[in-house]
C-alpha cells in the first residue's frame, strides 16, 4: 500500500481533530481580520470566531451556498490581495453562477501534494507515464493533475486536444500505464475499442485516474476496468474549492478518503440544513482549513453521499465519504461541460416565437454525449416557409452553444405538445 | 507531547489570549512568531505556570497540567529560558546551574545532575572554561548560554524559549540558533517565542502566526514563509499598500 506522506496519512483520530480545530480557529481569525464579508457574515449571525471551542460549534454558522458566492463576484470573498494570488480558476463566462476561484502560491503547493497523495494512494508511481486526456482549458483540475503526476515523478503527457482514436494510438505508441481523464471520455476509449476492435493488450495502461465532477456508477468503473485490464480510481473535488484534490480513493476501493487536514466536512439534510451523523446520507458541506486566499466556511457542495464511520483497512485514518451518487440541486453534466436548466430556460427566453416550455434529453450517440432540447415554439413558425423554421433551429443551436457552450440538436414542437413531460430525461445509457 | 485547547489567559483585566489551541510533537521545534504584545510570552508562561490558565486545556503527554504550579510542572518535565535571561548576577555560572539542578540536588539523585552537567558542558564548552566567573560578568551571548543550560539542567523533555535572540548580535544569535537545533539531537522538544521571525522559521519545523492573542496562521515553516502576509509583517520583504 503507497503512501505520498505515511505520518500525515496515519495520524491518530485524536491528532487529526486538533489539527483541525487548531487550522479552523486560525481559519476563522483569519477571515474576520481580512474578508469585509466574514465581518458582516459574523456580525450578522451574532457570533465570534473565539466562540468556536470544537469543531461542533461550527453548525453555529449558516451555510454558504453558490449564490452568495456569485453576489459577492468576483473578489469579494478573496482574503488576501490580488497581487498575492498567483492562479485564477473562473468558471466558464455565462455559465451557471458566477464564481472566481484564487490560489496563492502556497495554496497550489498543498493542492498538488495533495493531488500527489490521491494518484499515490492509487499506486502511481514515478515510473509510470501518464496521459492526461483532460481539456486543460476548461478543467482547472487538469492542471493540477498534471503537476500532481509530476511532483511523484512521473512523466506525463498532455494530450488533450486529440480524439479519442489519436489518444488511444498514443497509449499504444509511448505504452501509457497510467490515464487521467473524466468518467466520460474513459468510457469513450471503451466504446472506441469495443466498436473497433481494439485489442485492448495493445495498450500497456494499468491505471485509469477518474477526476472532474461527473457521477460514475460502480457498473462503468467495472466496464472500464474489464475492457482496458486496469484498475480505475475516482478523485473527488468541489469546483469552488480544488477539483480534484478534496478526497481520493486507495486501493481497497472502499470510498474517497477526505483530505482532512485541509478540509472539514459535515453531513446535512439538504431540506433543513441539520447536521446528520457520519453513516446517514445527505449533502456534504465542507469548510477550508488551509485555503489562503480563497477560503470557504460551510459551503455546500450539492454533493450527496455518506460519511463512513469505520476504519479502511489500508490503514489510512481520513474519514472515507462514498462514491457521489446524485445531486440536491439540478446541476448537469454532459460531456464534462456543467449547467443548470434554468440556464437553458434563459437562453430560450431570450428567443422570439419560442416558449418557455422545453424538455432536456441526454442522449447517448456512439461514443458521445448529447444534448436534446424538446421546445414548444408558436404554431405560426410551423406556418411559414421551411427556411424560416430551420433559421429559428440554427438560432437557438447557436444561441445555447454561445451561452453553455454545448451544441444540442434542436427538436421544435408545436404548443402544449410537452405538458406532462418531465424536465430533464437522462437517457444515457451505461452501455 | 503538548496539546493546547482554547487556553484563556489573563493579566490584570486585561485578557492576552483568547482561545488559543495548538499543539507540539515530541522532538518537534514549533515556533510563535507575531508583533510586540501579541501574547506570545503570556502563552509560554502560561504553559510553564507563571500566569494562571482561565480557561482551557494544556495537557502534557497524558496529563493535564493547566493548573498545577510552576514547579511541578518543571518536575513533569518542561522547562522555560524566560526572556531577559533572568540569571543570578551575583552568583557563579555553577552556582546558576546548580539552582537550575534543584529537583536532582538531593543525595539519591546526584547522579542525575552529574550527568546533566556533562551534557551541559558539551553542549556550551565556552561555560565550563567560566564555572566560577560570576554569571552577570559574562557577555550577553554567554548570559543566554547560561540561561539555556541552567533549563536544561532540570533534564526536561520539552524547553520553552522566550526570545532567545534578544538584544544579541547577529554573530551570536546564530551561535544561540545553533545550539537550539543541537537541542533536538538530545531528542528534545522545543517551543520557540521569537521576534526574529525569519530565523525562527528557518530553525523550526511549523509555526503558529499569533496577532493580539489569537492564532490567525498555522502551518510548515516552509509554508509560512512562502506566505506574502507574514512576508509583509514579519519578514520585511513588502509594504502594504493603503487600497489593501
Amino acid at each position: 500500500m503507497r503512501f505520498f506522506n505515511l505520518k500525515e496519512e496515519t495520524m491518530s483520530r485524536e491528532e487529526i481533530r486538533q489539527l483541525q480545530l487548531e487550522r479552523l480557529q486560525a481559519t476563522l481569525n483569519r477571515v474576520m481580520r481580512n474578508v469585509a464579508f466574514y465581518q458582516t457574515w459574523f456580525k450578522e449571525n451574532n457570533v465570534l470566531p473565539n466562540a468556536f471551542r470544537t469543531l461542533e460549534d461550527l453548525p453555529r454558522l449558516p451555510l454558504i451556498t453558490r449564490e452568495t458566492l456569485a453576489r459577492n463576484h468576483p473578489y469579494g470573498m478573496f482574503a488576501v490581495p490580488l497581487r498575492e494570488v498567483v492562479r485564477l480558476h473562473p468558471n466558464l463566462p455565462n455559465v451557471g453562477s458566477p464564481f472566481v476561484i484564487g490560489y496563492t502560491k502556497n495554496d497550489v503547493l498543498i493542492w498538488t501534494k495533495l493531488k500527489a497523495r490521491g494518484f499515490a494512494g492509487a499506486d502511481m508511481t514515478k515510473n509510470d507515464l501518464v496521459q492526461v486526456y483532460l481539456d486543460y482549458s476548461l478543467f482547472p483540475g487538469a492542471v493540477v493533475a498534471h503537476y500532481g503526476a509530476e511532483e511523484l515523478g512521473a512523466c506525463v503527457t498532455p494530450l488533450y486536444t486529440m480524439p479519442v482514436e489519436d489518444q488511444i494510438a498514443l497509449m499504444q505508441s509511448y505504452r501509457t500505464t497510467v490515464l487521467i481523464c473524466t468518467p466520460t471520455r474513459a468510457m469513450h476509449i471503451v466504446r472506441y475499442i469495443r466498436l473497433n476492435q481494439v485489442d485492448p493488450k495493445s495498450l500497456f495502461l494499468r491505471t485509469v485516474l477518474l477526476v472532474g465532477n461527473e457521477m460514475w456508477s460502480s457498473g462503468m468503473r467495472k466496464q472500464i476496468e474489464d475492457t482496458l485490464f486496469v484498475d480505475v480510481f475516482g478523485n473527488y473535488g468541489v469546483p469552488e474549492i480544488c477539483t480534484p484534490g478534496v478526497a481520493y480513493e486507495c486501493q481497497e476501493k472502499a470510498g474517497f478518503h477526505i483530505n482532512e487536514d485541509h478540509f472539514y466536512a459535515e453531513i446535512i439534510d439538504p431540506e433543513t440544513g441539520r447536521v446528520l451523523p457520519h453513516g446517514e446520507k445527505g449533502e456534504l458541506v465542507i469548510t477550508t482549513l488551509t485555503k489562503e486566499a480563497f477560503p470557504l466556511i460551510r459551503f455546500r457542495t450539492g454533493d450527496i453521499t455518506t460519511l463512513l464511520p469505520d476504519e479502511c483497512p489500508c490503514g489510512r485514518t481520513f474519514v472515507r465519504m462514498e462514491n457521489v451518487a446524485s445531486r440536491s440541486d439540478e446541476l448537469i453534466i454532459v460531456d464534462g461541460v456543467e449547467f443548470v436548466p434554468a440556464e437553458i430556460a434563459s437562453v430560450l427566453s431570450s428567443i422570439e416565437n419560442v416558449s418557455s416550455h422545453f424538455c432536456l434529453n441526454l442522449l447517448r450517440e456512439g461514443i458521445q454525449d448529447r444534448l436534446e432540447i424538446e421546445v414548444e415554439v408558436r404554431p405560426s413558425v410551423f406556418n411559414d416557409k421551411l427556411g424560416s423554421l430551420e433559421a429559428l433551429r440554427e438560432r437557438i443551436e447557436e444561441q445555447v452553444y454561445r451561452n453553455i457552450r454545448i451544441k444540442p440538436l434542436i427538436k421544435m414542437v408545436e404548443p402544449k405538445s410537452l405538458e406532462g413531460r418531465e424536465r430533464v430525461n437522462d437517457l444515457r445509457s451505461e452501455g | 507531547m503538548l496539546r493546547i485547547a482554547n487556553l484563556y489567559s489573563r493579566i490584570g483585566k486585561g485578557e492576552i489570549l483568547k482561545g488559543i489551541s495548538m499543539h507540539v510533537k515530541k522532538n518537534e521545534i514549533v515556533t510563535l512568531i507575531g508583533a510586540n504584545g501579541a501574547g506570545k510570552s503570556t502563552l509560554i508562561n502560561t504553559i510553564a505556570g507563571l500566569i494562571p490558565a482561565w480557561e482551557g486545556e494544556i495537557w502534557f503527554g497524558e496529563e493535564e497540567i493547566g493548573r498545577l504550579s510552576p514547579m511541578k510542572i518543571v518536575r513533569k518535565g518542561i522547562a522555560l529560558v524566560p526572556e531577559g535571561r533572568q540569571l543570578f548576577a551575583p552568583l557563579s555560572v555553577l552556582d546558576n546551574l546548580q539552582l537550575g539542578a534543584y529537583p536532582w540536588l538531593r543525595r539519591s539523585t546526584q547522579g542525575v545532575y552529574a550527568e546533566m552537567l556533562e551534557m551541559v558542558m558539551e553542549l556550551f564548552p565556552i561555560l565550563g572554561k567560566r564555572t566560577g566567573q560570576l554569571a552577570g560578568t559574562l557577555s550577553g551571548g554567554e548570559q543566554q548560554m547560561l540561561a539555556i543550560a541552567r533549563a536544561l539542567m532540570s533534564k526536561p523533555k520539552m524547553i520553552l524559549l522566550d526570545e532567545p535572540s534578544m538584544g544579541l548580535a547577529p554573530r551570536v544569535v546564530e551561535e544561540i540558533f545553533g545550539v537550539i537545533d543541537r537541542l533536538r539531537k538530545k531528542n528534545l522538544t522545543v517551543l520557540l517565542v521569537e521576534q526574529n521571525a525569519r530565523l525562527a522559521l528557518e530553525l523550526a519545523d511549523r509555526g503558529y502566526v499569533v496577532e493580539t492573542g489569537q492564532i490567525i496562521m498555522e502551518g510548515s515553516s516552509e509554508d509560512l514563509r512562502q506566505n506574502k502576509e507574514i512576508e509583509r509583517a514579519y519578514l520585511g520583504k513588502a509594504y502594504k499598500e493603503i487600497w489593501e
